[in-house]
């Protein structure tokens, strides 16, 4: 949890121990791939109706009985396909986010995405109330929209003429904005009935409902086109987590590469929380389990944070989905009661 | 988070003289701030009558009901309150030498907001006097295991990690609480209590904290000087023989009694602790032995002022002081982190 113990560390490999130590690591990632395929097929055997892992594969390949096939295909496939994306999506905007803020406990809810976006949507059920749900296009484009512009107030009202961008500047703008929009949705959150209330505070813990192929269609090239853009940018991220001054010795243009990384950064995190609720904590908390796993290099923490992120998502998903709890919970307050614990293992054990 | 430095060019450290005579403006505009916050509500009374309220009190008047049995103790609860906050705001500022710290974070406000919640879903009739208890006890079980976790490392507590623990603890705290919240449909009546209000303050639950507040604001104001050197770096308080873990542990203690005392007077309000020791830190400089006093007069001057301000702008209904607080708070924010920016750059 120490900014500059991380960095510290050598990022390209020069001995025959550190090659070995790359090749682990890289493994290390293939590994988190496998559980991740693995885990969403049996994510898919599982649920209010059981279904054999045989019965999932027939029905895959297009040999399952019709009703078979509807449960996988329009139930439980788009909802799996989601909170992975969704999970990847806030993973890597957190990660990218740390990385340029050189600032371990950055998540895309400090530049005022939640904040943003929640007041958005605080504002659309206000507004239409819970009817407008059913045509269901406007909300996420307004939650996604509400958590650009709040991020774009923060960089505005933060920017200097002339200075390169200050992480420090950011963040403390980015508090006070927060508590403003904070403000104004507790304003509005006051007068909505019980249950406009109730949805939105599932949508505040994070709860995934935009299972349905159409938002996937739009989610899915989002994530991944950004996430790519992200990767390959890795080298100039590592560049700047060693300073600004550093950065711009070694040849890197720091205000641009930061205004690009950033603004990918919260795209990526608006578009997931357009989709997915604000499940901010995946964004935090992955980065983290994937710097332990494979070292600060981005090349492979980047894919590696992803990764746990969609795992983390899909196992809190599946949680929901499975147990039957009487009122319909939101996938993030499992995220967080799942994450928490490591959270404060990690705490534990840093020096 | 970021550690600010105070702008180097011109060290702000004035006087003893400016300090007292700052500390006496504080000191004229609480009494002022309190006598409008007794005479201004939703039914208005001249001065005249709160003051005839107070020292020759007739029950047959329904004006001195009012203000015996409602303001009055409401404006008790905000100064008792506005001076908790900021007073534990500042100790945490000073201790973890981090600017954004704030007594929010010790997990208490979490804590307290977790066994409201239980409170709601498992004993909804319970009276008011025991739901205080309650947030009291939740208020000390968050802040327990918040210490907890952050003792529990090997090379001992520090006042980062106590900040980390002290999220986390409130992450899985609001986890829990949403989650028996949609449970058992609450819905509302907790967020109610979420946003804060001081409209239900009565003499008994004031007669309740008293004792809590008196211990934990003596003990700030004794340990002040000790928190001004700790303020300057764990080694060089070392260096001038200061005992620093006792110094943190009893500052910890501090922070716990009057956040906890706080969070169940009003609920979890947030802000004031972070934005009246940055007004004060501003204004009178970095010495904490002036910082932790001066918070104390103008935390309850600020508390006194968002209150009326919320009793008044919306009348006759009243506005969530989250709200007021954000009004008043997130412009001052800015304005002085900009200030302190500069010097910075």
């Amino acid at each position: 949890m120490n900014v500059t113990q991380r960095h510290s560390e050598p990022i390209k490999p020069s001995t025959l121990y550190d090659q070995q130590i790359q090749r682990r690591r890289l493994l290390i990632v293939i590994a988190l791939f496998v559980v991740l395929i693995a885990g969403a097929i049996c994510s898919m055997n599982l649920g209010r109706m059981s279904l054999g892992p045989l019965d999932v594969i027939r029905t895959l390949f297009g040999y399952g009985t019709d009703k078979n096939h509807l449960v996988v295909f329009d139930f439980r496939l788009p909802r799996i396909v989601l909170a992975m994306l969704v999970g990847m999506g806030m993973a890597a905007s957190g990660t990218v986010l740390q990385g340029i803020l050189r600032n371990d406990l950055a998540d895309p809810g400090m530049l005022g995405i939640s904040a943003g976006s929640g007041l958005a949507v605080m504002l659309f059920v206000s507004i239409f109330g819970l009817a407008g749900l059913s045509s269901a296009i406007l909300l996420p484009l307004l939650a996604f929209g509400g958590g650009m512009v709040s991020a774009l107030l923060i960089y505005v009202l933060s920017y200097r003429r002339g200075s390169a961008p200050s992480p420090t500047r950011l963040i403390l703008t980015g508090v006070a904005i927060n508590v403003g929009l904070g403000a104004l949705t507790l304003f509005l959150t006051l007068k909505l009935d019980n249950d406009q209330f109730v949805f939105a505070q599932k949508w505040q813990a994070g709860y995934l409902w935009g299972d349905e192929w159409i938002y996937i269609a739009i989610l899915a090239p989002w994530v991944l086109l950004l996430c790519a853009y992200v990767w390959y940018r890795s080298s100039v991220l590592n560049t700047l987590g060693l300073g600004f001054t550093v950065a711009t010795g070694v040849g890197v243009n720091v205000s641009k590469s930061f205004l690009g990384l950033a603004l990918a950064a919260v795209a990526l995190a608006s578009g997931s929380v357009a989709l997915g609720g604000s499940i901010f904590f995946i964004g935090l908390i992955s980065p983290h389990v994937a710097r332990k796993l494979v070292g600060p290099n981005h090349k492979l923490l980047l894919p590696a944070s992803g990764i746990i992120g969609g795992i983390i998502l899909l196992a809190a998903d599946t949680i929901v989905r499975t147990i039957q709890f009487g009122a319909d919970q939101p996938a993030g307050i499992f995220v967080t009661m799942l994450s928490v614990p490591y959270f404060i293992y990690l705490l534990m054990k840093s020096t | 988070m970021a550690i600010l430095k105070i702008k180097r060019s011109a060290p702000m450290i004035r006087g003893r003289t400016f300090f007292v005579l700052f500390l006496l403006v504080g000191l004229l505009l609480l009494l002022l701030a309190g006598a409008a916050s007794i005479s201004f509500g939703a039914a208005r009374m001249d001065i005249s009558t709160a003051w005839s309220a107070i020292f020759a009190f007739n029950p047959e008047v329904p004006e001195h009901q009012i203000i015996q049995t409602l303001r009055f103790p409401r404006t008790i609860a905000d100064i008792v309150v506005g001076i908790s906050l900021s007073v534990a705001g500042a100790i945490m500022q000073g201790t973890t030498r981090n600017p954004l710290a704030d007594s929010g974070l010790m997990g208490v406000n979490s804590g307290a907001a977790f066994t409201m919640v239980l409170v709601l879903a498992f004993m909804p009739g319970i009276g008011y006097t025991e739901s205080l208890l309650m947030c009291f006890l939740g208020a000390g079980l968050g802040a327990g295991m918040t210490y907890l976790v952050a003792s529990l490392n090997k090379r001992g507590m520090t006042p980062q990690r106590l900040v980390l623990a002290g999220m986390s603890i409130s992450m899985l705290f609001g986890a829990l609480g949403t989650f028996f919240s949609i449970q058992y449909n609450l819905g509302q009546a907790l967020y109610y209590w979420t946003s804060g209000s001081v409209a239900g303050a009565s003499w008994s639950e004031l007669a309740f904290v008293a004792p809590w507040f008196v211990g934990g604001l003596g003990l700030a104001i004794a340990l002040s000087p000790s928190i001004a050197i700790l303020n300057l770096g764990d080694e060089i308080a070392k260096g001038f023989g200061q005992r620093t873990v006792r110094v943190k542990l009893l500052s910890t203690i501090a922070v716990l009694l009057l956040s906890g005392l706080s969070a169940a007077l009003v609920g979890p309000v947030g802000f004031v602790g972070l934005i009246v020791p940055h007004i004060m830190r501003f204004m009178i400089g970095v010495d904490y032995r002036y910082i932790i006093p001066a918070s104390a007069v103008y935390g309850g001057v600020f508390m006194l002022a968002a209150d009326l301000i919320g009793r008044l702008v919306n009348r006759p209904n009243e506005m969530a002081l989250g709200i007021v607080f954000a009004i008043l708070g997130v412009p001052l924010f800015l304005i002085i982190s900009n200030r302190m920016r500069r010097g910075l750059e």
